[in-house]
């Protein structure tokens, strides 16, 4: 579902970002992808996503090239970052119908999605605000609907459960669970190992811009639990 | 003292781009000062362009021997500016600012922040009135070789004229957004209350006092009509012209006491009006309806057009002149009729001439205020869904062009053919007027948005920085400037009417091929954004 060979994205620096990483999701996984703050998480997230332009490697989505291709690889995936700007100028509904416009979203599927998510988020009541007026964890939700509204093939979250409440981040869960059954692929950045352990199938763990380990959960952290792996990892 | 100085240095530097630099996705560096440099140059033309008008302006009085007059209707022009502005400005740069919860958290006190948020909204006036006046006082002075004791008078009023319009404007503007602040479509309540005001502003002036019944009378007639808007500035000009000191007092004095007034105002009662201006409408009793889906261009086009109207300082800023015009020719067309028709007739040798003058004039006001030079700098921190949806970059530029014609076009359309048929004029001249006019609007809105695809900024917290003080906005204002009025002149003064078709149609050209040149190079573009 989602290929990167070699990616390298520099900011100008002596130091790329993002340096000749090279990981692979299948339909079916939730990817973890952990590292400390400022390892390149959040920039190999937005180059998949379509945002930042890369200096090398490839990157393919569903079998798509996102250098040649990008329009088709964006359609079937969502991407979400750990602060969700969105137009503020727009109500939540006005906000997921015109996303759902840009995906091509039938009526009849919009309408049943929206208030489903909306339903199981809590939030159905408050989609008529302006997402200027909401607070972190409302356009969070918000976000959340309007990425998962037209049925992705491949879900990018940063910090997907910064903000949001506990019942919140169970939904999320589960959301993501039946998502990966249904075979789609889920690949997302967080800071709670715990969450990670728990819910993914695989992992990848990145430092200073380089891929430091990556494969199956189980594998991965062996005996011990994948904070003392990224401690050790860490220290290296 | 220190902390106050330090905050209007902050407020200043978000004003005028000086940010720190900043990474383009596409890795390149962007230099710390390039905006600012931009900004520098684009205001330097401005002053240029004030002198030239200042100019043509004392070639028409010194016959007169009314000199005088340039610095009153300068001075005038300012203080209209400055009103209208402040009115719409009130609420972003004093009230509702995008750090205002780390302000407000800061130990400094709650009449500092204050403070400092009306400095930052004299300043950024006195700039403009700097801009104005000061080379109007320079030209005067050439003409009429006063006493030296003229140019530090002069500048010293130019210190003190913004006040009393700043005081108005941001009074009338604060009292609007704190009434309309909890209602649900308050943003266009504003909007619109601020254009009813600013037209019972400009009905009452042109209805007040009398007029010289002698039209050959024109020095009286524009005398009156000046004093009979705006006393303060015959004031001005005899305070400068006939160095009348009791008159200049009495300016300085109202000047002060008003801004006085206002700034005591703001500083008492600064918190309860954030608050109250920050508050949001709740829609207690939403119900989920069933939602229809558009076509994609359609999509954006209406969250393009939505942005463009949710924000009061964006419409009144760009579009406001539009409305201003119709409303202005339907009001002559109704009231003023009498006035102009005998003008019309003194003119009747110069009839080729008409429609070249009367679309230059329309295209003036359309070409400095396209919204377009600001409609991409206004995505700030949501570039990020414009790059990651699947949207095609030369859609997501066009519906951006779109909601920039959407206005100029009808208006221009109905302002033609009000005047036309106001003035008598045949209906050939309507259709002279839309072709020369036309491809103007479409020129200026394309170029509008290739200079703010060229020169953006995202980071700001504030709509004044990218819609009021963005070297877009500057740029594409000395564009319009230039390049509706300079033809008209050229073609005047050789007496070839004819040259401002050319001019038009070479316009024409250059819109087409500049937006051909934008939608094969548009995924690029985009992709250098941010």
């Amino acid at each position: 579902m989602l290929k990167i060979e070699h990616l390298t994205k520099s900011y100008g620096g002596a130091v790329p970002a993002v340096s000749d990483l090279s990981l692979h999701v299948m339909a079916g996984d939730i990817f973890g992808f952990i590292g400390h703050n400022g390892a390149g998480k959040t920039t190999t997230l937005r180059c998949i996503a379509g945002i930042l332009d890369f200096s090398e490697g490839e990157i393919h989505i569903d079998g798509k090239s996102l250098r040649h291709d990008a329009l088709a690889c964006k359609q079937v995936l969502s991407y979400i970052p750990d602060n969700p700007d969105l137009y503020e100028h727009l109500t939540g509904v006005k906000y997921l119908n015109f996303v759902a416009d840009i995906y091509g979203v039938s009526t009849e599927a919009r309408n049943q999605r929206i208030r489903e998510f909306g339903d199981a988020f809590e939030i159905t009541g408050n989609l008529g605000d302006l997402l200027g007026s909401m607070s972190h964890g409302m356009k969070q939700k918000v976000a959340l609907i309007g990425a998962l509204v037209h049925s992705p093939k491949l879900l990018l979250l940063d910090e997907p459960f910064v903000g949001l409440d506990p019942k919140a981040s169970h939904t999320l869960k589960t959301i993501m669970q039946d998502m990966v059954r249904g075979g789609a692929a889920i690949f997302f950045s967080t800071h709670v190992l715990e969450v990670a352990e728990k819910l993914c199938n695989k992992v990848a763990i990145i430092k200073q811009g380089k891929l430091a380990v990556t494969g199956d959960m189980d594998a991965v952290r062996g005996d011990s639990s994948l904070e003392d792996l990224f401690l050790e990892l860490a220290d290296k | 003292m220190k902390k106050l100085a330090i905050l209007v240095k902050l407020q200043l530097s978000a004003l005028f781009s000086r940010s720190a630099s900043s990474r383009a996705s596409s890795g390149r560096k962007r230099k710390p000062q390039s905006n600012f440099t931009i900004m520098l140059v684009a205001s330097v033309l401005m002053v240029a362009m004030s002198f030239f008008y200042s100019y043509i302006m004392a070639e028409g009085f010194k016959p007169l021997g009314m000199m005088e007059m340039l610095l009153s209707t300068m001075m005038l022009a300012t203080t209209v500016l400055t009103l209208f502005s402040a009115i719409a400005r009130a609420k972003t740069v004093l009230y509702v600012f995008g750090d205002y919860d780390l302000m407000m958290s800061l130990p400094v006190s709650t009449r500092t922040i204050a403070l400092s948020r009306l400095i930052s909204f004299y300043l950024l006036d006195l700039l403009y009135a700097a801009a104005f006046l000061i080379p109007a006082g320079v030209i005067y002075g050439i003409y009429e070789n006063p006493p030296f004791i003229f140019y530090p008078n002069l500048i010293l009023l130019t210190l003190f004229v913004p006040l009393i319009p700043l005081a108005v404007g941001g009074l009338i503007g604060t009292l609007v957004s704190a009434a309309l602040s909890k209602f649900k479509y308050k943003n266009a309540l504003n909007t619109a209350s601020q254009m009813l005001f600013v037209l019972l502003v400009m009905v009452l002036a042109f209805t007040m006092n009398s007029v010289s019944e002698n039209m050959s009378d024109i020095a009286k007639v524009f005398s009156d009509r000046l004093g009979g808007i705006y006393p303060l500035s015959i004031m001005f000009a005899e305070a400068l012209h006939d160095g009348n000191i009791q008159g200049e007092l009495i300016l300085i004095g109202v000047s002060l006491l008003c801004g006085g007034l206002f700034g005591a105002f703001v500083m008492g009662f600064f918190k309860p009006l954030c608050t109250r201006m920050q508050a949001v409408y709740r829609n207690r009793s939403f119900n989920l309806k069933r939602l229809e889906g558009r076509g994609k261009l359609r999509a954006l086009y209406m969250r393009e057009w939505k942005q463009y109207t949710s924000s009061t300082l964006y419409f009144v800023n760009t579009g406001f002149s539009s409305i201003l015009l119709v409303l202005g020719i339907l009001y002559v067309a109704f009231f003023g009729k009498n006035t102009l028709q005998p003008i019309v007739t003194m003119l009747q040798d110069y009839q080729s001439f008409f429609a070249p003058v009367l679309a230059s004039v329309m295209a003036w006001l359309f070409g400095m205020s396209s919204s377009t030079c600001a409609s991409i700098s206004i995505e700030g921190k949501t570039l990020w869904l414009s790059k990651h949806l699947p949207i095609r970059a030369n859609d997501w530029l066009r519906s951006k062009i779109l909601v920039g014609l959407t206005l100029p076009v009808p208006t221009a359309l109905i302002a033609t053919v009000t005047i036309t048929i106001t003035l008598g004029l045949p209906a050939i001249v309507a259709l002279q007027i839309i072709a020369l006019l036309m491809p103007l609007i479409y020129f200026f809105t394309v170029l509008g948005l290739w200079i703010n695809l060229k020169n953006n900024r995202f980071d700001w917290k504030n709509e004044v920085e990218v819609v009021k003080s963005g070297a877009p906005v500057l740029i594409l204002m000395l564009c319009g400037m230039a390049g509706t009025l300079i033809p008209i002149a050229i073609s005047l003064s050789a007496g070839i009417s004819w040259l401002c078709y050319v001019t038009s149609g070479l316009y024409l050209i250059a819109g087409i091929a500049l937006r051909l040149y934008i939608a094969k190079s548009a995924e690029r573009l985009r992709s250098a954004l941010g």
